[in-house]
């Protein structure tokens, strides 16, 4: 059983190591475990770089236990980063409490407003509940602005980390640590007799209800725990990432582009969202820095809509979806008998 | 009273429609009781209706005694009442096996456990494999539902229907589509489940399976009844027979 899953996991295993395995140099320098200055590889960009995926990775994937595993489609999920990032944001910078306060606040904000967000929008349906989502983000991006001595305004609320924080090599490992116990922790949810319910949810809303199962329910219960990981990410962007809370984190677009990260990579598959995140994070770094080679990449965002475009109409699935039904078909093709 | 079942002058209107009307329904405990009547006369609406999927515009609904009118289906379900849809209503991305085996697990209080993992309840697969072999979907538990033939999806009904071991059970059409080599093995199932004493109410258009499996026939036309007695009695009634069974070989 645990060979059968190592064997499965075999991908996730080796380029989790390689992460690990990467920055070790500077992490034994960044301890004073061999000499600073003899280290500077991998430099301080690939660390930067990296923390901002895992971070985003964190929230493709609590995104596709609302849209791969659940079936609902949310337009307002980036509120529940920001209520993370200015929960901490807040915690330390306004009210001078510990960080970990400040992590504490964020898991019952953002579970909290996932309830009521929940309770009030999911009894409609489809399309009328993604507006009613967007609404609520948006009323979150306008609360941010205006209550400009907690959230600092337009201006967003830049958050002093302890000293051990403010390393580079440290956030990257946390980063790529609070990815791996997000990853293994959501994906044994999927697996959990609550995950296989919402599962029978995203297939048939109707047969699981006359099953017996309390629909609406379990569906605010995806959307708290999906809300509270988002929470979470926002901690991570305030603490080890752009280490800032900003209003425009509320706005719909860093949903769509997590929407973007989901459906490219994969919704429903896990590792989809994680390498959808990857791509997305570091094209939309690298694409406007190509604008000396053409002015078209000025609107870079213009490539991103057509890998959106050319996925949906060439890989429906994602890549990882379609790698693993292309893998499946071929397997049953060779073993079902007749 | 000790009907498991009642409904007190149940109606429900759509608009100008009068689907359900005045409808008055007395089903013992241990009976099989068939509602029969020509297309579009309210059946599926009538079994909507007792199920919550519908709230009636006036009129109740008693189950076991209480009164379950505008509960939600899930709460009906979870009292006892199972339901089996004329349409076929499964979940088409999940293998055969999951299906029966989310409809076992629905009566164990598990669903909320997010940290557990399903395959440790192996209970619940075994249970439902047994269902599966008493539908005679045995071999094909690791099929996707939606690639099954229509008879076997209809097969896979009766076995999430059963999996929830309620003690009535509505049918709607259990039969509804299927070729005719497929019958006679689902009416062989329904007469088992009738064996073990369940409570049955159900839906048919086909004749032979209702007069030779029914203790009691109601006749719907245009959402009321107009008859109802023994299969032998409502057979011989000369207002069902023109209302209905005029046109349909006995
Ligand atoms: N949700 C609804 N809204 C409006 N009209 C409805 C609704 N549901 C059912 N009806 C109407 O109620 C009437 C009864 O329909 P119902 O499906 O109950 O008939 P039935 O007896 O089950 O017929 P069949 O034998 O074809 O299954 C029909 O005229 C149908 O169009
Ligand atoms: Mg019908």
């Amino acid at each position: 059983m645990m060979l059968k899953r190592i064997k499965a996991d075999r991908w996730i295993i080796a380029v989790l190591l390689l992460l690990l395995l990467l920055p070790l140099p500077k992490l034994l320098a960044a301890n004073g475990l061999i000499a600073a200055d003899a280290v500077n590889w991998p430099p301080i960009h690939y660390l930067k770089r990296s923390t901002d995926v895992f971070v985003w990775a964190v929230v493709a994937v609590s995104y596709d236990i609302l849209i791969g595993f659940t079936g609902i489609v949310s337009f307002g999920h980036s509120l529940f980063v920001a209520v993370g990032a200015y929960s901490v944001a807040i915690a330390v910078m306004k009210l001078g409490l510990s960080p970990v306060v400040g992590v504490l606040a964020a898991v019952i904000a953002s579970a909290l407003i996932s309830v009521v967000v929940g309770s009030l929008s999911l009894r409609l349906k489809g399309h009328y509940f993604a507006m009613i989502t967007l609404a609520f983000a948006e009323v979150g991006h306008v609360l941010a602005l205006k209550l400009s001595q907690w959230t600092g305004g337009e201006d967003g609320l830049s958050v002093r980390v302890p000293l051990w924080l403010a390393n580079r090599t440290n956030d990257y490992y946390l980063g790529l640590l609070f990815l791996a116990v997000i990853f293994f922790t959501v994906r044994r949810i999927t697996e959990s007799p609550t995950g296989r319910v919402l599962a029978a949810i995203r297939e048939n809303e109707h047969r699981a209800q006359a099953l017996g199962y309390d629909v609406t329910a379990y569906k605010v219960g995806a959307m708290t725990i999906s809300g509270v990981i988002a929470g979470l990410a926002g901690v991570a962007m305030a603490t080890i990432d752009t280490q800032f809370a900003i209003a425009s984190l509320a706005t719909s677009g860093p949903t769509i582009e997590v929407l973007l990260m989901t459906v490219v990579g994969g919704v429903g598959t896990l590792t989809g969202p994680v390498l959808g995140a990857a791509m997305i994070r570091l094209l939309s770094f690298a694409l406007p820095g190509l604008q000396d080679i053409s002015p078209l990449f000025a609107r870079w965002q213009l490539f991103l809509g057509l890998i959106y475009v050319g996925t949906v109409m060439f890989l429906p699935d994602g890549i990882v979806g379609s790698y693993r039904t292309r893998v499946k078909t071929a397997f049953q093709r060779i073993f079902t008998p007749g | 009273m000790d009907d498991i079942l009642q409904t007190r002058d149940l109606t429900v209107r759509f608009g100008g429609l009068l689907a359900v009307d005045n409808v008055s329904l007395h089903v013992r405990p241990g009976t099989f009781q068939s509602v029969i009547g020509p297309n579009g006369a309210g059946k599926t609406t009538l079994f909507n209706l007792i199920c919550g999927i519908y709230k009636p515009t006036s009129g109740r609904v008693l189950f076991k005694e209480r009164d379950i009118t505008g509960l939600p289906p899930h709460r009906i379900s979870r009292l006892g009442m199972g339901r089996s849809f004329q349409i076929t209503n499964i979940f088409p991305n999940l293998t055969v096996l999951e299906n029966v085996r989310l409809a076992v697990q629905s009566r164990a209080s598990v669903g909320y456990r997010f940290l557990a993992l399903a395959s440790s309840f192996g209970e619940f697969t075994d249970k439902a494999r047994a269902i599966l072999g008493q539908v005679g979907l045995e071999g094909k538990e690791q099929t996707l539902a939606n690639v099954l033939a229509h008879g076997d999806k209809r097969k896979l009904e009766i076995g999430m229907l059963l999996a929830t071991e309620s003690e009535l059970l509505l049918l709607d059409e259990p039969t509804a589509g299927m070729s005719h080599d497929d019958v006679p093995a689902v009416i062989d199932v329904i007469k088992r489940i009738k064996a073990t004493g369940k409570t049955i109410l159900m839906v048919e258009h086909k004749m032979e399976i209702i007069l030779a499996i029914s203790d009691t026939v109601t006749v719907l036309r245009q959402g009321a009844v107009i008859a109802e007695g023994t299969p032998a009695e409502v057979a011989a009634d000369p207002l069902v027979r023109s209302a209905y069974l005029g046109g349909m070989a006995v």
